[in-house]
């Protein structure tokens, strides 16, 4: 085995909110509000529903397949060739897919806070320190997480918290005011995000239940949506038409605030549990990166390919936008039905091979 | 395992060697290098460029000075610099302030940015597009429009209590609204939000300079009515409370009034609630204003007023809710009269009526001036504070044990 070590069902939920929360909490409510507008909260929901659906699939398929990742099993449903194939497309997607949070966690560095520092800086420390986690495995990465993810809690309670007095309910008048349409097309981009539980295609066997992978993805799903709609509701009921104007609305938000006459000025706080929640995220995404690829090769060790993986990643970030205008404008309008098709799409059609073809672990029907 | 442990001493050693220059931030700038704006001034300067003027703070003077009894501080320094500077861009302002500073600036601690009405007038995008995209703004800077030019204000010299100039207009700002809700509180975040807004038009603190005990002293007064990014016009301090009341924006305040008798009165606001509903009526908006209010009996110069009697207490209600209502019509007949919808009223028909809103929209700048507006106030006078009956001349007591004197009932 590549792993040995394995996590508990409580830590895959917290790795599962971490490697999507930081950059939904950052970039969906610009995104969603522009589609949706005061409804954007409606989206939330609808999202959250599309997201469990996800889950569902990618659950069902592990219930299948426990103690196989995605790229044993696809060899194992259509044979090796095309099962060749989709396991490369996974190997290279978890490098794709993590090129943007890499490229975004150090946009929004350099864009907020870091102005004279090269961007090559930010990509090559994250990119050391993630190829660092990996190589310690599994185990090591859940418990990192598990200091990260309730600091990243209590900053944005506080957030909330502190923004609550500046609601305003006028802004979320007039309720479906052009119809569910915006509603659906501010949902659009977010679904990429709240399917991004597809990490458990990867981390399945190393869970010390597997079986569990459906009521973990949806736990983990749940509190995102839960989490989400929070943040939606303060960035509406706050800055409300502006959210349209703003990049990253919930740094104004932190801007806005002071907590009180004396201490003025706290963005810079929220900044360190982004770039450890951030950073955490990538760890997840490059971790499935480097199994999918070590598995695919059949190699006995993975140390060698995070490095490779890890330079690749870093280069990618750096050569594949030229702007943030750019890489904004394709996450939002150009990847989200190719994202969808290999994060959900390909998984659904597997299930359905698996299930007419009786592969894998039967599902126990009637139960 | 020697080489090993070799190579293992080097990468040690290398990291020590990089460990070292972690400590010093590169492109750091201590606080001595920097020049904290504190207040901005923009004026139209020659040939379509900005002037803009700054008020920095010299934070060793500053400490100086709070030490130093007497508040003199070393040679009678003043805690602050200001300069100016004329470019085509605010950023490029910016930078040459900089130049003028000897140092670099920096805005992270501004509180209050200052337009001179001759800008205002052509409008001020070029000055919110910067705060809003610049990294060290914050949105929460108080903006104001000077009735004369921003240098003036931002180069007044007189800072009340305070020591910089700049926290006196913004302490001003802010004890002016809670203390008498006669100015507004306008900051880039809700001029942004209004001027985003099809059915609202943004208003911002007016701002002239006087003489205070011998020295120019800055000070609010009214505020600027916008359409769009333009200046329309201005409100006395009058019609601010008139707005402040239909926006729902009141804190405390006095309201001064005439009794029957001719004796002034006044009340203090202990708070206000105002709800706007919008209708439709023959396919043309209308509006009822419904204001409720409470005040107190803060002081009556007519000493015959039986204050003890609840008679009296509701016709002094009338009395106040008489007086609010002028307030309200006051703003109201301005913002008409300036084709200027401060009040957000064509937002209130965007959330209660969408639908027709939809076919308005497009020339409500032309349906606001003459659309109809009831205002209903209902004031309820609840305490007199501390005392009863005004002490009259004379047999005060006695009067009031044994028979009832002459009373003037409202």
């Amino acid at each position: 085995m590549l792993e040995e070590g394995r996590i508990s069902d409580r830590q895959a939920v917290y790795l599962i909110i971490t490697s999507i929360l930081p950059t939904s909490i950052l970039f969906l409510p610009h995104m969603i509000y522009k589609g949706a507008r005061q409804d954007a909260w409606l989206s939330v929901i609808l999202i959250t529903f599309f997201g469990l659906a996800a889950g569902e699939v990618i659950g069902r398929l592990a219930r299948r397949f426990p103690a196989q990742t995605i790229v044993e099993y696809s060899r194992e449903l259509v044979g090796p060739y095309l099962g060749g194939a989709i396991g490369l497309l996974y190997a290279g997607f978890f490098l794709y897919i993590n090129s943007f949070v890499v490229r975004e966690l150090a946009e929004m560095l350099t864009t907020n806070f870091y102005e004279e520092t090269p961007i090559v800086v930010f990509v090559i420390a994250t990119v050391f320190v993630v190829v660092y986690i990996v190589r310690h495995g599994l185990e090591v990465l859940g418990r990192v997480n598990d200091i990260v993810l309730p600091l990243i809690l209590a900053m944005l309670g506080a957030l909330v918290l502190f923004i609550i007095p500046t609601l305003k309910a006028q802004n979320f008048f007039p309720v479906l005011e052009n119809g569910v349409a915006p509603v659906v097309r501010g949902g659009f981009p977010a679904a990429v995000f709240f399917a991004e539980t597809f990490v458990m295609l990867m981390l399945t066997p190393y869970l010390a239940r597997p079986d569990e992978t459906r009521p973990v993805i949806a736990k983990a799903v749940l509190f995102l949506g839960g989490l989400q709609f929070l943040v939606i509701l303060a960035v509406i009921g706050v800055t409300g038409e502006l959210t349209a104007n703003f990049l990253f609305p919930v740094l104004d938000l932190a801007r806005l605030i002071r907590p009180s006459l004396f201490l003025t000025n706290v963005d810079p706080l929220i900044l360190m549990p982004w770039i450890l929640g951030g950073t955490v995220k990538i760890t997840v995404f490059h971790y499935c990166a480097t199994l999918a690829a070590a598995q695919l090769f059949r190699l006995r060790n993975y140390g060698v390919v995070a490095v490779i993986n890890g330079i690749i990643l870093g280069v990618l970030s750096l050569i594949l936008w030229e702007d943030v205008v750019e890489l904004a404008e394709q996450i939002a309008r150009v990847i989200p039905p190719y994202f969808l098709f290999i994060q959900v799409g390909i998984p659904l059609v597997l299930l359905v091979i698996a299930v007419i073809g009786r592969k894998g672990r039967q599902e126990n029907a009637g139960q | 395992m020697q080489v090993n442990k070799l190579v293992s001493r080097i990468i040690m050693v290398i990291a020590v060697v990089f460990l070292a220059a972690v400590p010093g931030c590169w492109s750091n700038y201590e606080l001595e290098r920097r020049a904290l704006v504190v207040a901005l001034g923009v004026d139209k300067g020659s040939a379509g460029r900005l002037l803009v003027s700054a008020q920095m703070v010299v934070p060793s003077r500053y400490v100086t000075m709070q030490r130093a009894p007497g508040g003199g501080g070393r040679g009678g320094e003043k805690p602050y610099f200001v300069a100016s500077a004329e470019a085509p861009t605010m950023a490029e302002a910016a930078r040459m302030l900089a130049k003028k500073a000897g140092r670099e600036v920096f805005f992270s601690f501004l509180e209050i940015v200052v337009i001179g009405k001759d800008l205002a007038k052509e409008g001020i995008a070029p000055v919110t597009e910067w705060v809003n995209r610049a990294r060290e703004q914050r949105l929460r800077t108080l903006l104001a429009v000077s009735a004369g030019t921003a240098k003036e204000v931002v180069e007044a010299s007189g800072a009340g209590l305070e020591r910089i100039p700049a926290a006196y207009l913004r302490s001003s700002v802010l004890a002016f609204l809670h203390s008498s809700s006669r100015v507004v509180r306008s900051d880039f975040f809700g001029f942004l939000t209004d001027v985003s807004l099809p059915g609202k038009e943004p208003v911002a603190a007016r701002i002239i300079v006087s003489k205070t005990s011998g020295k120019k002293q800055a000070q609010v007064s009214g505020s600027a009515v916008f359409r769009g990014y333009r200046l329309a016009g201005w409100l006395t301090e009058t019609e601010t409370r008139g707005y402040l009341w239909i926006t729902g924006g009141i804190r405390r305040g006095i309201i001064s009034a005439s009794l029957p008798g001719g004796e002034e009165a006044a009340f203090t606001i202990r708070g206000g609630r105002t709800k706007i509903a919008a209708s439709f009526v023959d396919g043309s908006p209308v509006f009822n204003i419904d204001i409720k209010m409470k005040a107190n009996v803060e002081e009556t110069h007519d000493l015959d007023l039986a204050l003890d009697r609840p008679e009296t207490l509701e016709g002094l209600e009338t009395i106040v809710e008489e007086q609010i209502s002028r307030e309200v019509q006051s703003a109201l007949a301005m913002a008409r009269e300036l084709g200027a919808d401060i009040f957000g009223l064509g937002e209130v028909i965007h959330r209660q009526c969408p639908a027709g809103w939809k076919q308005i929209c497009a020339d409500w700048e032309n349906i606001f001036p003459h659309v109809p507006v009831k205002v209903k106030v209902k004031a309820s006078v609840r305490r007199t504070e501390t005392s009863g009956n005004p002490v009259r001349p004379g047999k005060n007591s006695a009067q009031a044990v044994w028979g009832r004197p002459r009373r003037n009932i409202i």
